[in-house]
């Protein structure tokens, strides 16, 4: 229950503070804000970087000669998930390190929030970037002709995707040894794990040791359940489960490494 | 012990949730630490066995030489690091089970942290006291009442980027008086400041004081803890060895006066005496033929030289 308590002690009365549940999420939001405060500016930076390197893809891939349509759909998933991938891992990351190594994240441990809100406020942050990157990227790819049947699977495949990567990067990000090579670690497997799944081909036309991979790849469940959902088809409950597994896995593993306090 | 903050919630008008203030108990001091010991993964003992109290009003002064524990011992009270053993209480609250409590009643300034660099004042204050628990409402109330009491308004629009290192520090030191709690920890707060601003964040921790907050500081500026602290602690090797008022940690020392003097004229190696009383320390100097000398009373550095090991900086004259 979200609770409201003012304290009177010897010294100045404690104003009247938030707690609990509400607490909880109003600090998530909070966090959201300040990473909308800190991008205002530069916002178009960080729109390019996160369409610049999908659509090069997109365009490479289609350039050296997919025509079918089905393929054609495939290399959209597969800048819709290289771009939303790398844009999570990168600004996960990027703000965790920096935290880690900047002196950041020790005031705001100095706050009275848990690392969950923290963690929410990232999630937050990381799912508005989603939402306008493949806005743009669906729209962009309409305009360019690729024919796709959006259903509503699509959403909460894209959620279970970006929390396994979020927490996947939470997780990498505590074992960086230093700024530098903490920005290094976690783009390396951001990249090498879009690279490394079929997401855009199939299972089918992947390589022995690729379709090994991708079966323990979370990519590979997104972009099948994806490529469904581009269909105009909804049944996409076994991928789905997989997704929500890893998202559960990753996600603990990397608020059990979240540093909050040291023992 | 039961904490202080037992709540009667009911609903606003508004629907909102509020609660009925709850009254502390008289017996719980804003911070006991009782026997606290910290070990380390290495084996190296940063803190072995301290106890204290920081009663409401007070400035308490934690000095000690780099390494000596000071900053351990904060991130133990600022519920950052975990103790080995002992306890720490806040208002009667266990920092180690009630962590976020615990962080309503602090108001911490952490050692050589630098504010969010790409917020303008205002947006740091504001942004952290809706982290605080504030409403949204009261961060924007507070954050300009602060901007105010802190005399930043000519730099309230200013990033934070764009201001010197007193001028940050008296922003983290709003940060932490954002919700007035009663118990401030700041941990070397004005290292590496310039006399002006020292004095600027020294006269908002007497202010705080005034208002009937503890505050509890680390340092290892004599000064700072001879003018600003009610009490000064002594910590070194991460044992706690005295804690006391100045006069008194004078008394303790044994020495009230010294006088110091050269034998071989101006050019000579300065000597100092040590005594109780400055007429026989003054009768002592002129038994050597010396006529050019000086008397003061011994200050808190002469304490904290015989306390802390430097024994030849101090017996090496005495007699």
């Amino acid at each position: 229950m979200a609770r409201q308590t003012e304290v009177a002690t010897g010294a100045a009365r404690v104003p009247t503070l938030y707690r609990g549940r509400l607490k909880l999420i109003l600090d998530a939001l909070t966090i959201l804000e300040m990473r909308l405060l800190a991008v205002k500016r530069e916002w178009y930076w960080y729109l390019m970087g996160a369409l610049v390197f999908p659509m090069s893809m997109f365009y490479w891939s289609r350039a050296l000669g997919a025509n079918d349509p089905e393929a054609i759909r495939r290399l959209m998933i597969g800048a819709i998930i290289f771009g939303v991938s790398i844009q999570t891992v990168s600004g996960v990351g990027q703000s965790m390190i920096a935290s880690r190594f900047q002196g950041k994240l020790k005031l705001l441990i100095t706050m009275p929030m848990s690392k969950v809100s923290y963690a929410l406020g990232e999630m937050a942050w990381v799912g508005v970037q989603t939402v306008v990157i493949v806005t743009l990227l669906l729209g962009i790819g309409r305009s360019v002709g690729v024919d796709y049947t959006l259903t509503w699977v699509f959403f909460p495949l894209m959620l279970a995707m970006v929390l396994t990567m979020a927490g996947l990067t939470l997780f990498l990000s505590s074992y960086a040894p230093s700024l530098e090579v903490g920005g290094i670690m976690t783009n390396l497997v951001g990249i090498l794990l879009v690279m490394i799944s079929p997401v855009f081909f199939t299972m089918e036309q992947a390589p022995l040791l690729l379709k090994m991979l991708g079966y323990v790849s979370p990519l590979r469940y997104a972009a099948d359940g994806i490529m469904e959902s581009f269909s105009g088809g909804t049944y996409v409950w076994s991928e789905m489960a997989i997704l929500v597994g890893f998202a559960i896995l990753t996600l603990s593993l990397g608020l059990w490494k979240l540093r909050w306090r040291e023992s | 012990m039961e904490c202080a903050m037992t709540e009667k919630t009911r609903a606003n008008p508004n629907g909102a949730v509020t609660a009925q203030p709850a009254q502390a108990p008289s017996d719980s001091l804003p911070l006991v630490v009782e026997g606290i010991k910290k070990q380390y993964k290495g084996g190296a003992w940063a803190n072995r066995d301290i106890s204290f109290t920081a009663q409401p009003g007070e400035i308490l002064g934690l000095l000690g030489p780099n390494g000596a524990g000071k900053t351990t011992l904060i991130r133990q009270i600022t519920t950052e690091l975990l103790p080995t053993s002992g306890k720490i209480r806040v208002f009667g609250m266990d920092v180690v089970t009630e962590p976020n409590r615990v962080k309503t009643m602090m108001g911490i300034v952490p050692q050589e942290q630098t504010p969010y660099l790409f917020y303008t004042v205002y947006h740091i204050l504001r942004v952290f006291g809706k982290l605080r628990g504030l409403s949204p409402q009261m961060a924007r109330e507070r954050s300009i009442q602060l901007i105010s009491e802190l005399n930043l308004e000519k730099h309230r629009d200013v990033r934070v980027e764009k201001l010197s290192g007193g001028l940050r520090r008296r922003v983290l030191v709003g940060i932490a008086a954002l919700a007035r709690p009663p118990l401030f920890v700041l941990d070397e707060p004005t290292t590496g400041l310039d006399p002006h601003s020292r004095r600027d964040v020294w006269s908002l921790l007497r202010t705080y004081r005034d208002e009937g907050a503890a505050v509890l500081l680390s340092t290892h500026y004599m000064d700072e803890a001879e003018t600003l602290c009610d009490r000064v602690g002594i910590i070194q090797d991460g044992r706690l060895f005295a804690l006391d008022t100045v006069p008194n940690l004078r008394a303790l020392h044994g020495y009230e006066f010294k006088v110091t003097y050269s034998r071989n004229g101006e050019r000579g190696e300065l000597e100092t005496l040590y005594g109780k009383d400055d007429q026989e320390l003054v009768n002592r100097v002129r038994s050597m033929g010396i006529q050019q000398f000086s008397v003061a009373r011994t200050n808190l550095e002469d304490v904290y030289l015989a306390l802390t090991g430097d024994k030849e900086a101090l017996n090496g004259t005495t007699n």
